[in-house]
């Protein structure tokens, strides 16, 4: 049963990498728009060998886990936070979901005046997008604990920690990992766009780097880089996560 | 739909913002319409009528930016900026008409027939004029040199 | 059960808004007087409505606005005339749909922007590459979520309109599309955020008029208040698209049909 799940996943990759090569060597298309998947395939191993693929993947995944890192419990704690003072949420709430709005990129120019070109600004814009939607979510999460609950751990003689602890935080963690999961998406890509833009490594750097000397294979072997390791993410770390919170808590059932 | 019903769809925020939208579209594009003639000068209005394409001078009321000139680059040649007023060259006299419609600008009018230095005029606006990211890209679809990364001002010397 | 500390009266709401913009706005007006920084590193409120004032003078942010709208709306109703029903017709055969699953799910990962590098290779530096990175990035999500909406709609249904004699497209009208839209909503408005994103990001990177290009250029030359002006619009923007287009669609399709399955 195992093989047939892989078979179906990868025959379509299969077939779009059999397709290409026909188009490519078809030569209807010149080599610097569409290289062949040999030549793509021949640029990846090089890459690899001497290490600048590594590099520049290292640096990508380097930022996002200090962003994630560093934004995730501040995020979580400031939410759980505010949302326990009615008004303050009630406030809070359209202010973050305003800066929400505030795509990732957009605060890349003035991250750029404040922190100058380099990993910092970049590193910024990831920190940003993963803080507010996190931060958001739980305020949301948090506020949507039905009273009830808390107050039947009042009654029991719970402390105001256990209430945080054992009542709302579970209660929020289906909000929280969704918020996690958007946040990954959207981080990555304000990520990919501001390393094309302000610093000079990462993967962002690579494929645009490369646009500047037309080669496009460099280019394809980034783009793979970039989508096959999203999809690792959310395979190895948000389902996992997603099915032992969410599923767990008896809620939405993760989908695809 | 009964009335009611046509009165409770247009309450509904989506449709009374689109309403509005369109509304203030039209009613824009009307405006600009309308205001476009008294922008050029009487003499230039006389030789569109017997000429297809003029050289004009286009005066605004602040000194321009680069946005502008690129903006001018799309309908002639920019021979030279002095103060607020821009030199404009081989205009059609369609481009005119199109440029009188922008609110910006206070008036077009045609140019001596004396050509102009064109090199360090340019200079002559005061103040700070972003000469900007001087890459192609805008309507026309030019395709120059791609962009410095962020902090390096391109093109600022012409 | 009530919604948790959700509740909270109308008056209220509005009083600690304007409570929070005043200390905000006047917090804001403080550090720019009072921190020891250069000038252009935090510009007081104030400077940023002269930018706004400036900008709307000398018909920039106009045109700028008008300039990505249109962008970010033709890649909406391309995703919408063209991503949604090849999303139905992909979800209505089972093999199909199977087959084409990875491929949209790998294909939605990579943004429109990882795309760009390739499109200044074959379109250089102009409005083409910016359109396709942008209609790209929209049309992804919503033909992966409207394949998804058909595939989701209980086999039940469909078979319970054929038994009572159904032609094909009486069940394709009456049941695929209807069931499908609350999927086709969601993957519009992520669609469109994803889109209005990789939109500012395009332009900061092709140098065309419009936001992104706005707040980029701004930068080199520490013009901050156009860069917080911009920013500002920006969100405001996106704010206003979702709250009056999209979650509108979204509440409508998905309260309507009852139950989202995703």
């Amino acid at each position: 049963m195992r093989a047939a799940t892989v078979l179906r996943g990868t025959l379509p990759f299969a077939v779009l990498v059999g397709a290409w090569a026909l188009v490519a060597g078809a030569g209807a298309v010149p080599a610097m728009f569409l290289p062949p998947p040999a030549d793509v395939a021949r640029v990846a191993w090089e890459l690899a060998r001497d290490g600048a693929l590594a590099l520049h993947v290292a640096a990508s995944l380097a930022r996002v886990l200090v962003a994630v890192a560093v934004s995730v419990p501040l995020a979580v704690a400031l939410g759980v936070l505010v949302a326990l003072h009615r008004r303050l949420a009630a406030v809070a709430e359209p202010i973050v979901a305003f800066f929400n709005a505030l795509s990732g990129i957009a605060w890349l120019p003035l991250a750029v005046t404040w922190f100058g070109l380099g990993w910092a600004s970049v590193t910024f814009i990831m920190f940003n997008t993963v803080f507010f939607l996190v931060f958001f979510n739980t305020l949301v999460g948090v506020r949507l604990v039905p009273r009830l609950f808390e107050h039947a751990v009042l009654t029991l003689g719970g402390s105001r920690r256990h209430v945080i602890l054992h009542v709302l935080l579970p209660g929020a963690l289906p909000s929280i990992v969704t918020g996690l999961r958007l946040s990954l998406g959207f981080g990555w890509r304000a990520l990919i766009a501001a390393e094309m833009i302000a610093t000079s490594t990462g993967l962002g750097f690579l494929i645009y780097n490369a646009a500047n000397f037309h080669q496009s294979d460099t280019i394809l072997v980034g783009i793979v880089t970039i989508g096959v390791l999203w999809l690792l993410t959310d395979r190895l770390v948000l389902q996992p996560l997603e099915r032992r919170t969410i599923e767990r808590w008896g809620l939405v059932a993760a989908g695809s | 739909m009964r009335p009611r019903r046509v009165v409770r769809l247009l309450r509904h925020r989506t449709v009374a913002f689109l309403l509005a939208v369109a509304v203030a579209a039209a009613g824009w594009e009307l405006f600009t319409a309308l205001a476009a003639p008294r922008r050029l000068d009487p003499a230039l209005a006389a030789r569109l009528a017997r000429e297809p394409v003029v050289s004009v001078t286009v005066t605004l009321g602040f000194a321009p930016e680069d946005f502008h000139i690129r903006l001018f680059q799309a309908h002639g040649v920019v021979r030279g900026v002095r103060g607020t007023t821009v030199l404009l060259d081989r205009v059609r006299a369609e481009d005119v008409r199109r440029l009188a419609r922008y609110y910006w600008i206070r008036r077009i009018a045609a140019a001596d027939l004396v050509e102009t230095p064109a090199a360090g005029a340019r200079s002559a606006a005061g103040g700070a004029e972003p000469a900007g990211n001087d890459t192609g890209g805008g309507p026309t679809g030019r395709t120059p040199t791609p962009p410095a990364p962020a902090a390096l001002p391109r093109g600022t010397t012409r | 059960m009530s919604g948790g500390r959700a509740a909270t009266g109308r008056w209220e709401l509005a009083a600690a808004w304007a409570f929070v913009l005043g200390t905000g706005t006047a917090a804001w007006a403080l550090a720019a007087a009072a921190l020891p920084l250069p000038a252009y590193y935090l510009p007081p409120p104030t400077a940023v409505l002269g930018a706004l004032a400036e900008l709307v003078v000398k018909g920039i942010l106009p045109l700028y606005v008008a300039e990505s709208l249109r962008r970010i709306l033709l890649a909406a109703l391309v995703a919408l005339g063209v991503g949604v029903p090849l999303g139905l017709l992909l979800g209505m055969s089972r093999r199909l749909a199977d087959f084409a699953y990875p491929l949209l799910n790998f294909f939605q990962s990579v943004s429109g922007i990882a795309w760009l590098p390739l499109m200044l290779v074959w379109f250089g530096f102009g409005e083409r590459t910016i359109l396709v990175a942008v209609n790209y990035t929209v049309f992804f999500p919503v033909i992966f979520n409207a394949m998804l909406g058909v595939r989701s709609v209980p086999r039940l249904y469909v078979d319970a309109l054929r038994t009572l004699g159904a032609s094909r497209g009486r069940i394709v009208r009456d049941v695929l599309v209807p069931g499908a839209l609350p999927a086709i909503a969601t993957g519009m408005r992520l669609g469109l955020a994803y889109g209005w994103r990789a939109l500012i990001a395009a332009e900061m990177l092709v140098g065309a008029h419009g936001l992104g290009f706005m707040i980029f250029s701004a930068q080199a030359f520490h013009l901050t208040a156009r860069i917080m002006l911009g920013m500002g619009i920006i969100g405001l923007l996106w704010v206003v698209l979702d709250y009056v287009l999209l979650r509108p669609l979204e509440e409508a399709t998905i309260a309507r049909w009852g139950l989202v399955q995703r």
